[in-house]
C-alpha cells in the first residue's frame, strides 16, 4: 500500500516545487501532476475505489475546469464513502472569502495557502517526524 | 356730512370738459370736498393727448366729457383710455347719452356721473371709490404677475399643458433657452414630443398617476439640435382659468452631469475591485512560488545543479510579480488620469 498525492495546479513551477519537497520528505510517496480540474478528475476517478492512500493538493484558479467546478464535481460523486481520500486546497489566494467557501464542502480537510511549509508537508502527507 | 377726506398724498384730478359752465360747476364741488387737490383742465382731446403724455402719473382720476370740439362719443372715450395708463376714467355726461356712457363702460371706464345729478357728496364718493378700486386692481394684477415670474424666470425648465394631449400651452425662459425652442414652436408641440418615442408610454402613465414620481424618474429629453439629456421631472395639476379646466405644470431638471458621473465613479469602483482581485490572486501567485523556492533552496545546499534551476525560477518569478506591480500601478495611474479630468 503507498501514498498517492495529486497536485492539480496550472503553475509548472509550484507543480515541480511541490515534488521536490515531497521527494525531500519521503521517495516512496507517488506523485502525479496535473495541469487542471480536468485533468485531475480523470487522474483521481479510476483510483478512487482502490485501497491506496490518496492525497489531493487543489489549486482554486486554474483554467479549463477551476478548483471551484473541481469541488462540484467530487461533491456529486458521494465523496464521503470514500475514506481513502484526503482533499486539501491549496491556493495562492490569501482572500478570506475562498477560505470561507471552500470550508463549506464537506470534504475539504484543511485550506492552505501557498507556499507549504515544510511543517504543513509532514501533516498532509502523514509523515512521522523523524 | 361734509367731512374731507385726507389721502396720504395731495390729490390731482383732471376734467376734461369745453363747457365753461360745467367745469367750474365740478370745480367747485371738487374744492368743497377735498382739502389738497389741484385740479387741471384740458378743453378739448388734442389738448388732453399732449397734458397725459408726461403727467398720467400724478393723476388720481380724469373726468371726461362726452362731446368735445374735436372728437366724441366712443371714439373719444377708447382714444381718452389709450393714453390715460390705467388712471381711473370717470365719464360726465347728459340724460341723452346714458345708452353711449353705460357702454363706455364696457370699455374699462370706472363709472359715468350724469351732470344734472351732481353735487359734492356723490362726487365724493365717485372719486374715493375710483382711487380704492384702482389700487385693489394693482395689487391684484402686482400679484399675478409675481406668479407670472416665477414660472417665467425659474431657473429650472417648465412647461405648462392642457389635460387631454399634453399640449404645450407655455414655457418658460430656462425651457427656451436650454431645449432650443421657441414658444411658437412650443405650442405646436405636446410634451411628449419632448421625450423618444419608446418613453410615451411610461411619461403618459406618470402625468396621470403622481404617486408614480418616486418610482422611476430617468427619462430623456430631446433638444431642438438633436442632442438628447438625462433628466428627471415632476408635476402637478393645476387649476385653469374657469372652474373645470385642468392644466399641468411640469418641471424638469438636467441629471445628464450627475449620472455620467456616477457613471463614472462605477467604472473606477470596477477597476479598483479588479485592482483589489490581482493583488490576491496575481501577485500572491508568483510571491507564493518565491517562498516556497527559498524553503527547498534551504534544503538542496549539497547540490548545484538543482540549485542554480531553482535561483532561475526565483529570477524568473521575481521579475513576474515585478510586471504585475507595474501593471497595478499604471492602472492606477490611468484612475488618476480620469479623476483630473
Amino acid at each position: 500500500m503507498s501514498s498517492h498525492v495529486f497536485i492539480i495546479d496550472d503553475d509548472e513551477i509550484l507543480r515541480l516545487l511541490t515534488i521536490e519537497m515531497i521527494e525531500s520528505l519521503d521517495d516512496k510517496i507517488i506523485c502525479h501532476q496535473c495541469e487542471n480540474g480536468k485533468v485531475g478528475l480523470e487522474t483521481l476517478e479510476p483510483m478512487l475505489n482502490s485501497s491506496e492512500t490518496l492525497i489531493v493538493l487543489l489549486d482554486l484558479n486554474m483554467p479549463v475546469l477551476n478548483g471551484w467546478e473541481f469541488l462540484d464535481q467530487l461533491d456529486k460523486k458521494d465523496i464521503n464513502k470514500f475514506k481513502n481520500l484526503n482533499l486539501y486546497v491549496l491556493t495562492s489566494s490569501i482572500n478570506d472569502n475562498d477560505r470561507i467557501k471552500s470550508e463549506q464542502y464537506p470534504f475539504v480537510k484543511k485550506f492552505y495557502s501557498k507556499p507549504l511549509s515544510e511543517e504543513d508537508f509532514m501533516k498532509v502527507l502523514q509523515l512521522e517526524k523523524i | 356730512m361734509t367731512r374731507s377726506v385726507e389721502y396720504g398724498e395731495p390729490i390731482t384730478i383732471l376734467v376734461i370738459e369745453d363747457n365753461d359752465g360745467d367745469f367750474v360747476l365740478v370745480e367747485d364741488y371738487l374744492l368743497e370736498k377735498f382739502n389738497n387737490i389741484k385740479i387741471e383742465r384740458c378743453r378739448d382731446f388734442g389738448e388732453s393727448k399732449s397734458y397725459l403724455k408726461g403727467n398720467t402719473s400724478k393723476l388720481s382720476v380724469i373726468f371726461l366729457d362726452l362731446h368735445l370740439h374735436d372728437i366724441g362719443g366712443l371714439e373719444l372715450v377708447k382714444k381718452v383710455l389709450s393714453y390715460s395708463y390705467n388712471v381711473p376714467i370717470l365719464i360726465l355726461t347728459g340724460y341723452a347719452d346714458l345708452s353711449l356712457a353705460q357702454l363706455s363702460l364696457q370699455l374699462g371706464v370706472y363709472d359715468f356721473l350724469i351732470k344734472d345729478e351732481l353735487n359734492p357728496n356723490l362726487l365724493h364718493k365717485s372719486i374715493d371709490f375710483a382711487i380704492n378700486r384702482r389700487q385693489f386692481i394693482s395689487q391684484i394684477e402686482s400679484e399675478r404677475s409675481n406668479f407670472e415670474d416665477l414660472f417665467n424666470f425659474s431657473p429650472q425648465p417648465m412647461w405648462l399643458l392642457d389635460t387631454d394631449g399634453y399640449n404645450i400651452l407655455n414655457a418658460n425662459l430656462s425651457a427656451i433657452e436650454k431645449y432650443g425652442y421657441s414658444l411658437k414652436d412650443y405650442q405646436k408641440m405636446s410634451y411628449l414630443d419632448l421625450h423618444p418615442k419608446e418613453e410615451t408610454k411610461l411619461i403618459t402613465r406618470r402625468l396621470s398617476d403622481y404617486n408614480l414620481e418616486e418610482i422611476n424618474n430617468n427619462f430623456t429629453h430631446c433638444l431642438k439640435n438633436g442632442e438628447q439629456i438625462k433628466v428627471d421631472f415632476y408635476s402637478k395639476k393645476v387649476k385653469g382659468h374657469s372652474r373645470d379646466m385642468k392644466r399641468i405644470i411640469v418641471q424638469s431638471n438636467d441629471v445628464t452631469e450627475k449620472l455620467n458621473h456616477i457613471n463614472t465613479i462605477e467604472i473606477q469602483n470596477k477597476k479598483l475591485k479588479n485592482i483589489a482581485w490581482t493583488q490576491s490572486h496575481e501577485v500572491r501567485a508568483p510571491l507564493s512560488r518565491i517562498l516556497g523556492i527559498a524553503n527547498i533552496i534551504e534544503t538542496l545546499r549539497e547540490d548545484p545543479k538543482k540549485l542554480s534551476f531553482w535561483l532561475e525560477q526565483l529570477k524568473n518569478s521575481s521579475q513576474e510579480m515585478d510586471e504585475i506591480i507595474a501593471k497595478t500601478v499604471k492602472e492606477t495611474q490611468i484612475l488618476n488620469l480620469k479623476d483630473q479630468k
